[in-house]
This record gives C-alpha cells, structure tokens and sequence, in this order.
C-alpha cells in the first residue's frame, strides 16, 4: 500500500521514457497500476464487469495521452483522477443512486456468530463494502484512493481537486462510518 | 472531550498513516491515556482490514491487457496508415502539381504558338495608278467577336505597309494580316489570293 509513496517519480520516468521510444515502458506502467486502479474501481463501484471496463477505459485513455504531445506532466493524479471521473461516469450512466445502507443491518450480519466461517466472512466482507459503496462520491472516493491504490493526502487532494484538510475530513468519516457499521452504531454523518 | 473529538477527526488519516510526526504523537499520547478513543481506533482498524484490496483474477487481467494491446496495436497501426497516407497524399500531390504546371506551360506554350502563328496572306494585283483597291475584310482569330479588323488597302497594318510600299505599286501585292484566318467580305477585285502563310516573327 505504501509502495508508491517511495518513488514518487517513478511514473513520470516510464512516461518519459514511452515518449522517447521505449514501447516497453508503458507495459510497466500497466504493470504497476493495473491492480490498483482495479481495486480502485471495484472499490467504489463494487461491480467486476465495470471496474474491468473502467480499468481497461483508464490505460487506454493512458496510452492516447501519452502518444499524443499533451501528455500530463504528473502521471499518477492524473490517471486516478481520470479513474474517479469514470468511475463517477459509470454510476450516472448506469442512474444508480447512491446506496442507503441502514448500518443497523449490516452491524446485525457483523455480528455472525462464527467469525472463521467462510460465508460468514464473505457476508462480513459484503457488509463493509456495502457500507464504502453507500458513502458520499467524493468521501468513498477519497477512500478508495488512499486503502486500496495507497495514495497520500496530498495526492488525492490532487486527483479530487480539493483541499488535503478536506481529503483529511473524508477519510476520517469513511473510517468512522465503517466503525459505525461494525460496531451497529448507525452514525448519520452524510455531507 | 474536546480532545477526543480533536483525535476522532485524525483517527482516520492516523490509521492510513498520513499524519505527520507531530500530529501522530499527539495521537499516541492521546490513545495511550483514553480507552474510548483506542476502542475507536481499534475497531476502525478491525473494518479496514477487512477491506482488502480487490485483485482482478487472471481472466480479468487477461482481458484488460488484451483489449489495451488491442489499442495500442491499432494506434501503432493507424500511426503508420497515417504516416504512409499522408506520404502517398504528399507524393500525388506533387505528381499532380507538376502535372499540372506541365500542362500550364504547355497551354502557354501553344498561346505563344498560335500568338507567331500567321495570318492571313492576301494577294493581288498592283492596282492602277489612282484606284484604291478594294477593302479585304478579316476577322482576328483572337478577337472575341467577329468584327471586322483590317481593311487591306483602306487600312494596311503598319506592320507590312512600309516594306510592301514599293512592291505595292511595282509587283502583285502581298499584305500579311497577323491573326487572321479567314476572309468575311468577298475577295474584291484585282485580289487573286487568300491564304495562310507562316510568319517569322
């Protein structure tokens, strides 16, 4: 999850070296971000088949861009940025609402009584999901960044386009709104 | 509690470790000594472990990496059609260019031609002493209309009045009228021919 935190630059070096020729060079990038922009996707969407659109959309979109002489300056917002907004495009065009979960039912699948239990885990598992997919867009976005493609503040706030206090705020509620569903104290903390 | 809800607000960023080193010890030194506020941490960390990252399965990344060399395949290929459309446009235009400067020039070619083409040669008689002869009347073949140009002998063109002077009286006469070709009065009198005749500029 922190991977991407060490090497800042990497990205925009791969970039680089595609425009300079090296085809190979953007099978490493799709090597590097394919997994995370899936868990991204999936992690807001919570749909396979879409997010499999989405993350194919989104390297696609990559390829185009840096084949082209406007290619972004700094790759990785760019690209998360691009995968939020299709993702957010999905929903739209898919009319699906926000889901309402009511914590109280997902704290009463929670509370199973056989943790081990594989359907229990698997229940558990849907539960909190369903909890990420009822959060606001812009707070499960920031959520989906930061847990599942291990962005930092800052970067987030620059795929979101927003203030890193208020990406702060976002991840804050999304954690407590999950604790909320765990613990079946049914917050109501919308923005 | 008011420090409380100040840690509640960083719970979430501590947990994803995106405090700074200040913040967070304020945090540790927060948790160390509320039991409330390490239960919230506690359980928020219990949810987003459960959370894992979701992979795409082999098929999945199958498919993605296929439809995105798919892509890319037909961006190298539609490069290269470009490139080799855009070079075979470049090379029919200036085939076209020169074909069409080859067939300007030779349009020019042919004016300039058909502008050193003669005329029409008329000849006849020397005319007696005190008779006009008659008028021959031609037509400019590079005139728009019809009219009448030239009027061998009410007018001779300058051009052959003053070497044909002496002959004109002394031998059968012979105008040449530039780009004239045919004659649209009747031949007059004491004209025996008419003709086209090629003139040295």
């Amino acid at each position: 999850m922190k991977a991407m935190r060490g090497r800042p630059s990497a990205d925009d070096c791969l970039a680089a070296r595609f425009k300079a020729g090296d085809a190979r060079a953007f099978d490493e990038l799709v090597e590097i971000h394919l997994d995370r922009l899936f868990a991204v996707a999936f992690g807001a969407l919570r749909d396979r088949e879409a997010a499999e659109e989405v993350t194919q959309e989104v390297l696609i979109r990559l390829y185009r861009q840096l084949s082209t002489s406007r290619a972004p300056s700094r790759l990785r917002p760019w690209l998360y940025r691009v995968c939020a907004n299709l993702c957010i495009d999905w929903q739209r065009s898919r009319k699906r609402q926000p889901v309402t979960v009511e914590l109280t039912e997902v704290a009463d699948s929670l509370s199973a009584p056989d943790p081990t239990d594989a359907a229990s885990e698997r229940a558990f598992r849907e539960a909190v999901y369903s909890v990420v997919r009822g959060m606001p867009r812009q707070q499960k976005m920031a959520f989906a960044l930061c847990h599942f493609a291990g962005m930092s503040v800052a970067e987030i706030a620059e795929v979101l386009r927003c203030a890193p206090a208020t990406v702060r705020v976002h991840l804050s509620r999304a954690t407590r709104r999950l604790r909320d569903a765990l613990s079946g104290e049914a917050g109501d903390e919308r923005m | 509690m008011s420090e409380c809800k100040h840690v509640a607000e960083m719970i979430g960023p501590y947990l994803f470790g995106h405090l700074s080193v200040g913040a967070r010890a304020t945090v540790d030194a927060h948790l160390a000594s509320c039991q409330g506020c390490r239960r919230e941490v506690v359980e928020r960390h219990r949810a987003l472990a459960a959370l894992g990252a979701e992979k795409p399965t082999q098929a999945e990344r199958e498919r993605i990496l296929r439809a995105v060399r798919a892509e890319t395949l037909l961006a190298s290929y539609s490069r290269v059609t470009i490139a080799w459309g855009l070079r075979r446009v470049l090379t029919m235009g200036g085939l076209a260019l020169v074909a069409c400067g080859l067939f300007l020039s030779g349009i020019w070619v042919g004016e300039r031609r058909h502008a050193t083409r003669p005329s029409l040669r008329v000849v006849g008689d020397t005319p007696k002493s005190g008779v006009r002869p008659a008028p021959v009347v031609v037509t400019d073949t590079r005139a728009a209309s019809a009219q009448p140009r030239l009027r061998v002998g009410d007018h001779p063109p300058k051009q052959v009045a003053s070497p044909s002077r002496t002959r004109f009286r002394q031998e059968p006469y012979q105008l040449v009228i530039r780009h004239a070709t045919r004659v649209v009065a009747p031949l007059p009198c004491g004209v025996d021919d008419v003709g086209l005749a090629t003139v040295d500029e």
